[in-house]
């Protein structure tokens, strides 16, 4: 197969041509090949038609399968990873409005604020309203994490089983966590040790994990009869105190078998030093402004008193590693076990990396009893590589790429790692905290790039979103919402997804026109009207035809279609046809008349309304009044030319009224001249004769003029 | 509260609709006018629980989703190429040191190391502009490649796959079949938005299908009407612009141009009618293409004597009304005449602007023996002397008698070029155009790619609607999708093949 070369001079990797694959999707669609012809056509958005046609030979050998071909709808970019597409479709629709209200606040903080842009004030300003955001939208990828809400608590209960989190929500309040939450740098690695209670369970894929740990110990605990027996129960309790999770620590200590009514006398020591430990967890000190309720520990908000507390507690912890009553304690597996124990909290590296799994956990370790001040991330980028090195990650873990690309602070690994494990949707939302504190970023995805055609990264990514989005039938409503935030290139874009939207039906049609007007889509409003308005004209709608196209002021086509209703019934006054061309005129109401055509038409209607009153009652006043339609007809602009003289034979009656002229003489002279107009038009090549016998201009002409004296006379 | 009650209101109307209703469409507007008009109750979304607006959702929605193990075999493949890329990366980087650490000690070598690959599509991947599948990352660790090799101090070589440990990944697109074709079907086209297909069969039949369901457009399709245009076969079908009513023109395989319209009269039910025969006297109609004009309607033909005509319709309501409006031969050179030529195909792509204050132009280029005939052609109408002119040339001076099978005319949704695709047997080609005003609207044209992959002749090239994806089919059989990544090299990204 050759390979994907682009041009052979940009070529950057010389490469004998002869192998390669592409990423290859096959097709199923159960046709032998081979096919006479392929046809590939793009419908909205991503999806793609294709239609194999078989050779007519191949189809008529082959008798088993009758058909010729087929025509499948291929749609690319699906296939989210762990969520599935209702559940994608629901992240969808709500992150709508949260996107929009942020990209407003954007915009009127740039219209009033363009002199101080780049000042701490808008700066700061600005911050917080992507942290709200940022809030939002974690809110839709999935609910809090709740804490305890039942009273009576199931004391075997260690870890929670609640609705599972998502890697999505996690990689957010991960980016969320380094780029917006300013109040979280000074405590930085307490965030983490909560984002990893959060969404441990999610890091055990092939490997373990601590949270996975506690989960097969929590299966077995119902079994146990002596816990403290249990290599596991004190495996996973060094475990859980490694990563900070000091209550199901003091939890499972609490469940030691020394605190049993029965036992308590004879292992009086064992439960003393238990007792010890767990006071000694609960009393932990952390660098954090604050817990949540019940949770044990001891916050500390500034570095001196978290220090000195801190070295208290040690001092504690080595009292009692250097006591005697381990000698006393009779058990061994509680007294190595809890000494193991002592041996995490007093930060020893080697229990630390075995009571730990993954390289996170470990990197938490550290700060929590090794490295407590490091915030910067140059300090926990070397920590986490040190991390990786002792216990490498499984292959391609999402967390991974993304924590170093956070690291590294480097935006385009980042973008990169969300585009590749979440996809659109995520880098779309994910650049907004990525720019809110990043001046750099900031200018890396909002430059103007030539080679994608003048728009900047985070254009192209909100392009590359809404054509996903429209791909889909439910969710194409949404993506003029993204496009519109796209300066240069969203509105073309979204012209072309709207013409490309069906118009025979008038709900879809209305609020397509809707969006149009919401985005002063002007040009495309008035097309998409046009070709409704011709859909309805030429399938027998007439009515509704002429108001569509009235709606689109198209003036071209409604002189044509009054100059089709005229030759329809400018025949005669009396055909039966009147009522018809009547009725379509009068639906079209008096308000209608903004379109050259219809205005004339309009006025023709009246013209021949008092013609046929002439006709059947003689009346005086009825010929004087056809005559002021005549000459308002002749007088308006509207009136295309070739109507005049049909017009003015129509009223040849009129014109030689018996009892007295009609017209008075400049009215005369009026009609005398567009005859004359009329008369030398007729010599021009391409002049359309009407159907009206050949003496009729000289017949008009002797009525006026017969007119015009009698109207000098009188 | 009232934002939360409004949306509440909102969720029982998703209840309430039935089943595939579009609802769901009204939601965002709605929500966004919530969220603006009341910003301090912003919180209403977290307020609803997601699992009420899920079951709604997936109560009202029923669509095929991808099998689980379609989607992790999609992954791991993903995740393969980018091993290959950071393998590469990193073999770079180590190599890179090993030679720093060689030149310490005083050791040269006299040829630069060499670097084996067994995936090309890991040496040439990059940013995903839509399928979402490669990373900037693997363009950074690329281009650390590329950086290494542009100086000179590596070269990359190909390893086959059977020297090395093989996996066999399989990995899948979502597909869906629309429709099974009838014996003896040729070509098929689809009308603006999607919901119509004209089919076209050797028999001289015409066929309209359209979708059951007209408000989802990947809804199965249903046969309206049927009818027989011509004694031969139906050759190419295409519709005309919807602004011009339902109608399609389809070239017979003896050459006739012929134009059908659907309509409805108050005493004839719908029919599909002939509105046009375009006759020619020996010469074949071999491509046609619509392109609407400012005011009115424009049809390209290309002959088989190699002559092109410009139609230009007289009546806005009437499709039978076409006046001849050019007549020339696809040259720069317009005084010599040619002697006699058989052109094979012809492939012609209007620019389809819709701002409508450029001038009109279109692509057209041959497949026949006489080489002048051949290079695709920008065409441009010149307003003020009523006539076309050539203004580019999409061929180098040495591909300019190639034969061109298929040109597409990328739709600008805001790029400060044009970009256009021709396809000959040297490959695809990417032109970008660009109209210089100092040059008094002469178009400079810079062919920025060409892409190989189909093995033969390539039978059609589509551009999406936002002009950043072609997609490509011919006579291997494959549909393959082509994207430039951010720093503009065009690469093919995906193949679609039928198994």
């Amino acid at each position: 197969m050759p390979s994907l070369v682009s041009d052979p001079g940009e070529s950057l990797v010389p490469f004998s041509p002869q192998v390669g694959d592409p990423v290859v999707y096959p097709l199923h669609h159960g046709l032998k090949p081979p096919f006479a012809r392929l046809s590939i056509s793009w419908s909205r958005g991503n999806s793609l038609r294709v239609a194999f046609f078989k050779t007519p030979a191949a189809a008529s050998a082959s008798s088993d399968d009758e058909t010729g071909g087929k025509v499948l709808e291929v749609k690319l970019a699906e296939g989210g990873g762990e969520i599935d597409e209702a559940q994608r479709r629901r992240i969808a629709y709500e992150s709508v409005p949260v996107f929009a209200h942020l990209q407003m606040r954007r915009n009127s903080a740039d219209s009033l604020s363009r002199m101080s842009y780049g000042s701490s004030s808008y700066r700061a300003e600005w911050w917080q309203h992507v942290m709200e955001y940022s809030k939002h939208i974690s809110s839709i990828l999935g609910a809090p994490k709740t804490s305890s809400s039942s009273v009576v608590e199931d004391p075997k209960t260690v870890v929670k089983l609640e609705e599972e989190p998502t890697c999505l929500k996690a990689a957010w309040d991960l980016m969320e966590i380094f780029y917006v939450d300013k109040q979280a740098r000074a405590w930085l690695p307490e965030r983490l040790v909560d984002w990893l209670a959060d969404y441990d369970g999610l890091l055990s894929g092939p490997d373990s994990t601590i949270h996975s740990k506690l989960l097969s110990l929590q299966k077995e605990l119902v079994n146990l009869q002596v816990i403290e027996d249990e290599l596991k129960y004190w495996e996973a309790m060094s475990s859980a105190l490694a990563v900070g999770w000091l209550d199901i620590v003091v939890k499972l200590l609490r469940l030691h078998g020394s605190y049993k009514l029965d036992q308590l006398g004879n292992r009086e020591t064992e439960n003393g030093l238990v007792e010890a430990v767990a006071v000694l967890v609960s009393t932990m000190p952390r660098m954090r402004p604050g817990l949540a309720a019940q949770k044990p520990g001891r916050c500390y908000g500034t570095k001196p008193d978290f220090f000195k507390a801190w070295e208290k507690w040690r001092g504690q912890m080595a009292k009692l590693d250097c006591s005697a009553f381990w000698v006393q304690c009779g058990h061994r597996p509680t007294r190595e076990g809890l000494r193991n124990l002592l041996q995490v909290m007093l930060g020893n590296t080697s229990s630390l990396a075995s009571a730990t799994c993954h390289w996170l956990e470990l990197c938490i370790s550290h700060f929590l009893y090794v490295r407590h001040f490091t915030t910067s991330l140059e300090a926990i980028h070397s920590l986490a590589q040190k991390c990786m090195q002792l216990k490498p990650p499984s292959d391609s873990q999402w967390l991974t790429g993304l924590m170093f690309g956070i690291l590294e602070e480097n935006t385009e690994v980042v973008l990169a790692e969300c585009s590749r494990v979440f996809g659109p949707w995520m880098v779309t939302h994910a650049i907004e905290l990525l720019t809110a504190d990043n001046v750099q970023a900031d200018f890396l995805l909002h430059e103007e790039r030539y080679n994608l055609g003048g728009i900047s990264i985070e254009e192209l990514h909100r392009i590359v979103y809404a054509q996903v989005l429209s791909s889909h039938a439910l969710t194409w409503p949404i993506a003029p919402v993204y496009l519109a935030s796209c300066p240069k290139q969203g509105f073309g874009l979204l012209e072309i997804l709207l013409y490309r939207q069906p118009v025979q039906h008038d709900k879809t049609l209305l609020k397509n026109l809707e969006i149009c007007r919401l985005y002063e889509l002007d040009n495309i409003s008035s097309c998409l009207k046009k070709i409704t308005g011709m859909h309805h004209w030429k399938h027998g709608k007439k009515g509704s035809g002429v108001f569509w196209l009235q709606q689109a002021q198209d003036d071209v086509r409604l002189n044509r279609i009054a100059q089709q209703l005229f030759e329809f019934v400018g025949k005669s006054v009396s055909d039966d046809s009147f009522k018809q061309w009547e009725g379509l005129i009068e639906l079209l109401g008096s308000e209608a008349s903004t379109a050259g055509g219809l205005e004339f038409l309009h006025k023709y209607k009246d013209f021949k309304k008092s013609l046929q009153k002439v006709q059947d009652g003689k009346a005086s006043d009825a010929a004087r009044q056809a005559i002021e339609y005549l000459i308002q007809l002749m007088k308006s602009p509207s009136t295309p030319e070739r109507f005049w003289l049909p017009l003015l034979h129509d009223s040849l009656n009129l014109l030689n009224w018996r009892e007295r002229p009609l017209m008075n003489v400049s009215e005369t002279n009026l009609l005398l001249s567009k005859l004359q107009e009329l008369s030398l038009a007729r010599l021009r090549p391409g002049f359309c004769d009407s159907h009206l016998p050949p003496q009729a201009l000289s017949s008009v002409r002797l009525a006026l003029a017969t007119n015009l004296g009698r109207a000098i006379l009188e | 509260m009232q934002a939360q009650s409004v949306q509440d209101q909102t969720v029982q109307a998703q209840v309430a609709d039935p089943p595939g209703s579009k609802s769901l469409a009204h939601q965002p507007f709605q929500d966004q006018q919530d969220q603006l008009l009341t910003p301090a109750h912003s919180s209403t979304h977290s307020s609803l629980t997601p699992s009420t607006t899920l079951n709604t959702l997936a109560s009202s929605i029923s669509v095929p989703q991808p099998t689980h193990s379609m989607v992790t075999r999609l992954k791991a493949a993903r995740s393969n190429i980018e091993a290959e890329y950071r393998a590469m990366a990193s073999a770079t980087a180590e190599i890179t040191w090993l030679m720093f650490l060689l030149r310490d000690i005083g050791l040269y070598l006299d040829q630069p190391p060499t670097l084996f690959c067994d995936n090309m599509s890991a040496l040439h991947l990059s940013v995903n502009l839509v399928f979402r599948a490669w990373t900037k990352r693997i363009e950074i660790d690329y281009h650390f490649v590329r950086e290494k090799v542009a100086l000179g101090s590596l070269i990359t070589q190909f390893v086959s796959s059977d020297d090395q440990e093989h996996q066999n990944f399989q990995k899948a697109a979502m597909e869906k079949t629309l429709l099974n074709l009838k014996e003896g079907s040729i070509c098929c086209s689809w009308n603006y938005c999607g919901q119509r297909l004209a089919l076209g069969s050797s028999d001289g039949s015409l066929s309209i299908y359209d979708s059951i369901d007209p408000t989802t457009p990947s809804s199965s399709l249903r046969l309206t009407s049927s009818w027989k245009a011509h004694e031969g076969g139906v050759e190419k079908v295409v519709w005309v612009p919807p602004e011009y009513g339902d109608a399609v023109a389809c070239i017979c395989n003896d050459g006739i141009l012929s134009l059908w319209e659907e309509t409805e009269e108050d005493t004839q039910p719908l029919t599909w009618k002939l509105c046009k025969l375009f006759e020619s006297n020996k010469s074949q109609a071999l491509d046609l293409q619509f392109g609407v004009c400012l005011t009115s309607l424009k049809l390209v033909v290309a002959y088989s004597d190699g002559l092109v005509k410009v139609y230009e319709l007289l009546e806005p309501l009437e499709l039978n009304r076409w006046q001849l409006q050019a007549e020339f031969q696809n040259v720069t050179d317009s005084t010599s005449r040619f002697g006699k030529l058989a052109c094979l195909s012809a492939s012609i792509a209007w620019n389809q602007q819709r701002s409508g204050s450029q001038q009109s132009s279109f692509i057209l280029g041959f497949n026949s023996d006489l080489p002048q005939f051949n290079s695709a052609k920008v065409w441009e109408f010149d307003e003020a002397h009523q006539r076309w002119l050539p203004v580019a040339e999409l061929a180098l001076p040495e591909d300019k008698g190639d034969r061109v099978y298929a040109v597409a005319w990328a739709p600008n949704i805001g790029r400060p070029y044009e970009v256009v695709a021709v396809a000959t047997c040297k490959g695809i080609a990417i032109w970008h155009l660009v109209s210089d005003s100092d040059t008094d609207g002469r178009i400079s044209e810079e062919k920025v790619a060409l892409l190989s992959g189909h093995d033969g002749e390539v039978w059609q090239l589509e551009w999406d609607m936002s002009g950043m994806t072609l997609a490509s089919t011919g006579s291997d059989g494959m549909v393959r999708l082509w994207q430039s990544n951010l720093n503009g090299v065009w690469h093919e990204q995906a193949a679609l093949e039928s198994s």
